[in-house]
């Protein structure tokens, strides 16, 4: 009797960019310890559940694809995000659907058509250690597992006990797009600093995504935004989304690896489900922002009214 | 009564506090951590002059409507702790920092070197210990645009604050030298912080 072959996957070539990543650190913000994890939260939730894992497992995040992959046991995998022409040997592989592969077999995804990163799910996940309760590559922090190197061998976790593959909703999921996307912000924290017309401008103006953008942020390049004061905001802390204003007036959207606090001030707030949308622009999508209102009000009332409390 | 904090929205799923004049804004952060929407508060992040709440819109506010209870905390808390950093200083911006401030070099360093720093918070990045206490004289604003990456061990400043970037990241600060003591922050090591927020911290000049 042989015994059975050890979960892991082997990187034969990981492309330009790839990571490992789940759903970030949390509670240590005021350490200054990022959240990090998935750059495109619903893709990569999505590929979790398609094969049946819990949606805080650790998947890779393939940036602009190139990476090949081989399975030193069976195992049930999904490909989410940014559509790539993937192959498990020489047969092409279906995107946003569960499949198996057999031992020694070599999952191959080409540079996607749109969209910056791709999830490959395993079903038990990437069972590599933990930092500070996290398995998430942090590019700020460096905190984490170093991006994947060619030669790396990834032990894969024990299947869940309870199978959550069922029939998941891919309809949460914003795909990446060709189009130049709108993108929905909430006002504030801070747009009293800027002048009365710089919201117009963020709200009206087309921006271009720079090619200085990468998983801390999205580096936009347009009109410039305007500071009403000369005074120097006070560091603070800041979210995920935040439109964080430099004096060049040329705004940055923080994305996943973003610093937990920041000293410029910040004009807006991305709509959460809109982060993923930002996080798969390439370099010189034109996008557009959107005001919109928050959907409830302090008091946790469900909002009918369009003030922003 | 303490006076009123005010409210601001930072998206569906942040709130920012400001506090009342000379709040000490650990104290209040400590407050909510301890609350009853402790297990349901992701992130609780004070800075100088506010505190975040990271929770999903129901619970930030309850946070909202219970925080009026908290007292405001005056008092600075200092543990009595000192840390000595060796340091060399030989910053790319130091000669910019000695324009904006009309110092010669020597006058930087001395100024730097004497002053004693109380650690404030951290933020920006893991362990970066934002450290109060850069003299008036000293004291520059950030740079017009950040730099992409900065050196781990640069010793910078900016306004009142003096900070050691603990790994490469990003950075907006008047970089002024390096530090060349053990690193004060390692996520390895167990604590990763050798500083803590209310420690005091003095720079030593070791060259050149």
């Amino acid at each position: 009797m042989t015994s059975p072959p050890t979960p892991a996957i082997e990187i034969v070539e990981p492309g330009p960019f790839s990571t490992i990543q789940d759903l970030g650190r949390h509670a240590h913000a005021h350490l200054g310890v990022p959240t990090s994890g998935a750059a495109d939260q619903g893709a990569f939730r999505l590929a979790n559940r398609l094969v049946g894992n819990a949606e805080t497992a650790a998947c890779l995040e393939i940036t602009l694809g190139g990476a090949i992959v081989r399975f030193h046991a069976p195992a049930s995998v999904a490909l989410t995000g940014a559509p790539t022409a993937a192959k498990l040997d020489r047969r092409p592989a279906s995107l946003m659907q569960r499949f198996h592969v057999q031992q020694g077999q070599t999952l191959r995804l080409d540079a996607p058509a749109y969209g910056l990163r791709t999830y490959l799910a395993v079903r038990g996940g990437i069972a590599v250690p933990a930092t500070l309760g996290s398995r998430s590559t942090d590019t700020l922090s460096g905190l984490g597992p170093e991006p994947l190197q060619t030669g790396q061998v990834l032990p894969i976790g024990d299947s869940p006990e309870v199978d959550r593959s069922g029939l998941p909703d891919c309809a949460t999921t914003a795909v990446p797009t060709t189009m130049d996307p709108t993108v929905r912000v909430h006002p504030g924290p801070r747009d009293d600093w800027f002048s009365p017309d710089a919201l117009r401008v963020l709200t009206s103006e087309t921006w271009e995504i720079t090619a200085e953008t990468n998983r801390v942020g999205a580096r936009l390049s347009g009109p410039a935004l305007e500071y009403a004061t000369n005074s120097q905001l006070p560091s603070e802390g800041m979210v995920a989304g935040a439109i964080e204003v430099p004096p060049s007036g040329q705004p940055i959207v923080f994305l996943a690896d973003h610093p937990t606090t920041g000293g410029y001030p910040v004009i807006g707030v991305v709509h959460a489900e809109d982060i993923g949308l930002l996080s798969q622009a390439r370099p010189s999508t034109r996008l557009r922002f959107r005001i919109t209102r928050y959907s409830t009000d302090l008091t946790g009332e469900t909002s009918r009214h369009t003030h922003l409390t | 009564m303490t006076g009123s904090r005010r409210f601001r929205r930072a998206g569906e799923r942040g709130l920012l506090i400001e506090v009342t004049e000379g709040e000490n804004t650990h104290a209040l952060a400590r407050w909510l951590r301890d609350s009853a929407h402790a297990d349901r508060l992701d992130e609780v992040v004070p800075g100088p002059r506010t505190v975040l709440a990271v929770a999903d819109p129901d619970v930030l506010a309850a946070v909202a409507r219970s925080v009026d209870s908290a007292p405001a905390v005056q008092e600075r808390q200092a543990t009595g702790h000192i840390v000595e950093v060796e340091v060399v200083y030989d910053g790319t911006d130091l000669e910019s920092v000695c324009e904006q401030t009309g110092l010669s070099r020597d006058e930087v360093v001395h100024l730097h070197s004497t002053a004693t720093f109380l650690v404030d918070f951290f933020g920006f990045s893991p362990g970066l210990a934002f450290s109060a206490g850069v003299p008036d004289q000293l004291r520059v604003p950030r740079l017009e645009t950040p730099r992409t990456t900065v050196p781990a061990g640069s010793l910078a400043v900016a306004n009142q604050y003096t900070v050691v970037y603990p790994g490469s990241t990003p950075g907006g600060w008047s970089i002024i030298g390096r530090s060349v003591s053990a690193p004060l922050w390692d996520p390895h090591r167990s604590p990763p912080n050798l500083v803590h927020v209310g420690d005091q911290v003095r720079f030593r000049v070791v060259g050149p």
